[in-house]
C-alpha cells in the first residue's frame, strides 16, 4: 500500500544487515543451554536463509564472509582474515553461502508448510557439515574418524536444537517483516 | 512568497479497524510557523507527522507543500521536510559523528566540497564540531539528539518536525534542546513539535494543536488553550506540580 | 573486542591510504602461507614490533587474546599428535614426532601472523574506511552493487552494538522471571532468541523510515580517500620483504 519505490528496495538492505549483524554476534557469544554452551552462528545462517529470498539470503552471507577477509574482526573470537579460510574451521564459514542459498530455496516464496521449514533447515545444516568436516580432515591431516569426531559428532544434539529453534523462531518472525 | 508551507486537506489513515489511526485533518502551517501538537499516548500524533515526508501515504486527503502534492516527488519533500524520530538511537546510520551528519546530502549526491562545508557548518552550530570523530553511539542523549538535529540541518529544511523530543532526556538537556529549537525557529524554519508535555515550549509556540482518538479536538493560541488541555489527556503547564499530584 | 577496535593517532600506518593498506594485507598474507619457519618468525617479530609503536605491546596483546591463543595451542598439540615420523616423546604408547612438531609450529605460526596483520589493520583504520576500500575495489566488479554492499557493511556494523545491548537486557529479563529454570532446551533458547529478534526488527524497521526521511539512494557520493604520498614507498618496500621472506623459503 505504501507503494513508493524506495520502499521496496531498502527493507531488504536493511534486513539482510541486519543478519549479517546476527551471524557475527552469533559468534561471539554462547548461550548456556544444556551441558555444553552453544554458539549461535549456524543458527541465524539458517534463519536468514528461511526469512530472506535466496539471492538476498546468499548475498548477505556474502557480505559477511567480504567483511571477514577485508579485515573486520566477525568471524569467530573477534578473529578476522583471508587466512581464516585456510584454517580448520574455513569451511563451515565458506559453507555458509550454499547453506544459506539452499535453505531459501527449499523454503520457498509463497506457502510455507512448516514440513517444508524443517526440510530446508535440516538441508542447510547438513550442506555446512558436508563442507566443514572433508576441510577440517584436509587441513588438520587427519582420519576421517577423527575429523568426524572433532568436527561433528559433539555438535549434533546442538545441530538439532538449532534447527527446531531456528524452524520456531522464523514462524514466529515472519508476520512481523513486510518486505 | 506565499506565507504557507504545508497544507493538509481531509488526511484520514485508518490501521485495519475504524478505532485507531488519523481522520479528517485539515491543518495549515505557515512559514515562521512553532507548531506544538498535544496529546495523549496513542492519540495519533506520531503517525499525522509521517504524512508530511511522505513516510505514510493517507488513504483519503492530501498533503501539499508549497502548494504541490508530495507525492509527486517525494525525494523533494524529504530535504524540505526533516524529522527528528522520537528514539534516537534507531535514526543513526553511520559510524562517526561526521559521517551520520554528511548522511542525508551524501544521498542527494551534493559534490564532496559542498558536503564537508554543510557538515562542518551544521555541527559548529549545534556545539557538536569537537565531537566529529566520535562514534555516536559513545554520546549522551542530549548530543544524540543534537546530531540528529545537524543531520537534517544540513539539508537545509523548511521544516523541521520533532518527535517527543524531550523524552527520556534530563533536564540540562532538555533546556538546551528547547535553546536549539528557538534559534532555529528564528533563524527562518518552521517546527511541529509533537509532545504529551507542553511545558517546556508553550512560551516559544506560535500555535497549539491539540489531539485525541485521532482526531484534531483544539487550535488555537497556546497559552489561552492551556487550560482545556486536561480534559484531552494532556497536562496543563500552569497547574502547579504539586497540585496536579495532590490526590 | 576493545583491542580490535580504531585507536587514533597519525603513524604512517594511520595514514597510509585504505586501499594499499588493503592490498599490503593481501600480500603479506599470501607470502605468509607460501614462507617456511624462519620467514614466519622474522614476519611475527615485525609485525610485534608494528604493534608496539602503535601502542599494543605484547603484555596487552596475550591478555587480550587469550582465547584465541588457547585455540592455537589446541591446533599445535592436535597436530603434533597426528603427524608421523621420529618419536620425540613416548607417553602411554602415544608418541609425538620431530615432523609433528615443526610442521605444527608453523601452522600455528602462520595463524598467528595472520591475524596479528588483521589487528594492524583494525587498529589503524576506521570501519567506515576499510568501507569505502571494499566499495572501491567492487567497482569494476560486474554484477555487483558496491554501493549496497557498502551500505549494508556500514549497518551491519552498526546494528552489532545494538544488538549486544538489547541480548544483554534479554538475558537479564528473562532470568528475573527465572527463565533459566527451564528444563526444555529448545523452549530457553526460542525464549531468549525470540525477544530479541523481535526488538531487533523493530529497531529495524525504525532504521529504515530514518533512512527513508533522510533520502536514502543508492545514487550517492562517492567516499573520499585520504593519501599520504608514501604508498609508493611502502608497496616497494613490503613487496622485497614478501620476496625476501618467501624465497628464504
Ligand atoms: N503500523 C501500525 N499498525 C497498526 N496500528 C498502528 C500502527 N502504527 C500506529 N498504530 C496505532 O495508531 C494509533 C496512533 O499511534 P501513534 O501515532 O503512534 O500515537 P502517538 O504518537 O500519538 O502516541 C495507536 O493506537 C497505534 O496503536
Ligand atoms: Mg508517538
Amino acid at each position: 500500500m505504501n507503494g513508493t519505490p524506495m520502499d521496496v528496495s531498502i527493507k531488504p538492505i536493511i534486513y539482510s544487515a541486519l543478519f549479517i549483524a546476527l551471524i557475527s554476534i552469533g559468534a561471539m557469544i554462547a548461550v548456556p543451554v544444556g551441558p555444553v554452551p552453544i554458539v549461535l552462528q549456524n543458527m541465524f545462517v539458517l534463519l536468514a536463509g528461511l526469512i530472506l529470498p535466496p539471492a538476498w539470503a546468499a548475498g548477505c552471507v556474502a557480505v559477511y564472509l567480504l567483511m571477514g577477509f577485508a579485515g573486520l574482526p566477525v568471524f569467530a573470537g573477534g578473529t578476522s582474515g583471508i587466512g581464516k579460510v585456510f584454517g580448520p574451521t574455513g569451511g563451515y564459514l565458506l559453507s555458509y553461502l550454499p547453506a544459506a542459498f539452499l535453505t531459501a530455496v527449499i523454503s520457498g516464496r509463497a506457502a510455507k508448510s512448516l514440513v517444508r521449514d524443517c526440510g530446508a533447515a535440516i538441508a542447510g545444516m547438513a550442506v555446512m557439515y558436508m563442507f566443514g568436516v572433508p576441510w577440517l580432515k584436509w587441513v588438520l591431516a587427519v582420519s576421517w574418524g577423527k575429523a568426524l569426531a572433532a568436527g561433528m559428532y559433539p555438535f549434533v544434539p546442538g545441530a538439532v536444537l538449532k534447527i527446531i529453534a531456528a524452524v520456531i523462531i522464523a514462524r514466529k518472525l515472519r508476520p512481523l517483516i513486510r518486505f | 512568497m506565499d506565507t504557507v508551507l504545508l497544507k493538509t486537506d481531509h488526511l484520514t489513515h485508518a490501521f485495519g479497524s475504524e478505532q485507531s489511526g488519523i481522520f479528517d485533518i485539515c491543518l495549515t502551517i505557515a512559514r515562521d510557523d512553532f507548531i506544538v501538537l498535544a496529546g495523549k499516548n496513542g492519540c495519533g500524533k506520531t503517525t499525522l507527522i509521517r504524512h508530511f515526508n511522505g513516510l505514510l501515504m493517507p488513504d483519503r486527503g492530501r498533503v501539499l507543500l508549497d502548494g504541490q502534492d508530495i507525492q509527486k516527488n517525494l525525494t523533494v519533500a524529504r530535504k524540505k521536510v526533516g524529522m527528528v524520530f522520537q528514539d534516537p538511537d534507531t535514526q543513526i546510520i553511520a559510524d562517526t559523528v561526521f559521517d551520520e551528519t554528511a548522511f542525508g546530502p551524501e544521498n542527494l549526491n551534493m559534490g564532496r566540497e559542498a558536503i564537508n562545508a554543510g557538515v562542518i557548518n551544521a555541527l559548529k552550530l549545534l556545539g557538536l564540531y569537537h565531537l566529529r570523530d566520535r562514534n555516536p553511539a559513545t554520546l549522551s542523549g542530549g548530543e544524540k539528539r543534537r546530531l540528529a538535529i545537524a543531520g537534517i540541518l544540513v539539508m537545509a529544511p523548511d521544516l523541521i518536525i520533532f518527535d517527543e523530543p524531550f523524552a527520556n532526556l534530563d533536564y540540562p538537556s532538555i533546556v538546551s534542546l528547547v535553546r536549539v529549537c528557538r534559534t532555529l525557529h528564528r533563524s527562518g524554519h518552521a517546527i511541529v513539535m509533537t509532545t504529551h508535555d507542553v511545558a517546556p515550549v508553550i512560551m516559544l509556540a506560535t500555535k497549539m494543536v491539540v489531539m485525541d482518538k485521532g482526531r484534531i479536538k483544539e487550535q488555537g493560541d497556546p497559552i489561552s488553550l492551556a487550560p482545556c488541555l486536561e480534559s484531552y489527556g494532556v497536562k496543563n503547564p500552569f497547574t502547579p506540580m504539586a497540585q496536579a499530584w495532590a490526590l | 573486542m576493545t583491542l580490535f577496535s580504531y585507536h587514533p593517532g597519525d603513524t604512517l600506518w594511520h595514514t597510509l591510504d585504505v586501499r594499499c593498506k588493503c592490498l599490503l594485507m593481501c600480500l603479506l598474507s599470501l607470502a605468509v602461507l607460501k614462507t617456511g619457519l624462519p620467514g614466519n618468525i622474522i614476519c611475527l617479530c615485525v609485525l610485534m614490533g608494528i604493534l608496539k609503536m602503535l601502542g599494543v605491546g605484547p603484555v596487552k596483546l596475550v591478555t587480550q587474546l587469550k582465547c584465541f591463543l588457547l585455540l592455537l595451542t589446541l591446533i599445535f598439540f592436535c597436530r603434533w599428535a597426528v603427524t608421523p615420523g621420529h618419536p620425540m616423546v613416548t607417553l602411554h604408547g602415544f608418541s609425538l614426532t620431530r615432523q609433528g612438531f615443526a610442521s605444527a609450529g608453523l601452522v600455528s605460526l602462520r595463524f598467528l601472523v595472520v591475524m596479528l596483520l588483521g589487528l594492524i589493520l583494525t587498529v589503524t583504520t576506521r570501519s567506515m574506511e576499510i568501507k569505502a576500500a571494499v566499495q572501491w575495489f567492487f567497482k569494476p566488479v560486474p554484477f555487483i552493487p558496491e554501493k549496497r554492499v557498502a551500505v549494508m557493511v556500514g549497518l551491519a556494523l552498526k546494528f552489532m552494538p545494538l544488538i549486544l545491548d538489547n541480548a544483554r537486557e534479554v538475558t537479564h529479563a528473562v532470568n528475573a522471571r527465572c527463565g533459566n529454570l527451564r528444563k526444555n532446551p529448545v523452549r530457553r533458547l526460542v525464549n531468549l532468541a525470540w525477544p530479541l529478534l523481535k526488538k531487533t526488527f523493530q529497531s529495524a524497521d525504525d532504521l529504515s523510515l530514518a533512512m527513508q526521511a533522510r533520502c536514502y539512494s543508492e545514487n550517492r557520493t562517492d567516499a573520499r580517500f585520504f593519501s599520504n604520498g608514501k604508498e609508493g614507498w611502502v608497496v616497494g618496500l613490503t613487496f622485497i620483504f614478501c620476496a625476501g621472506i618467501v624465497l628464504m623459503g
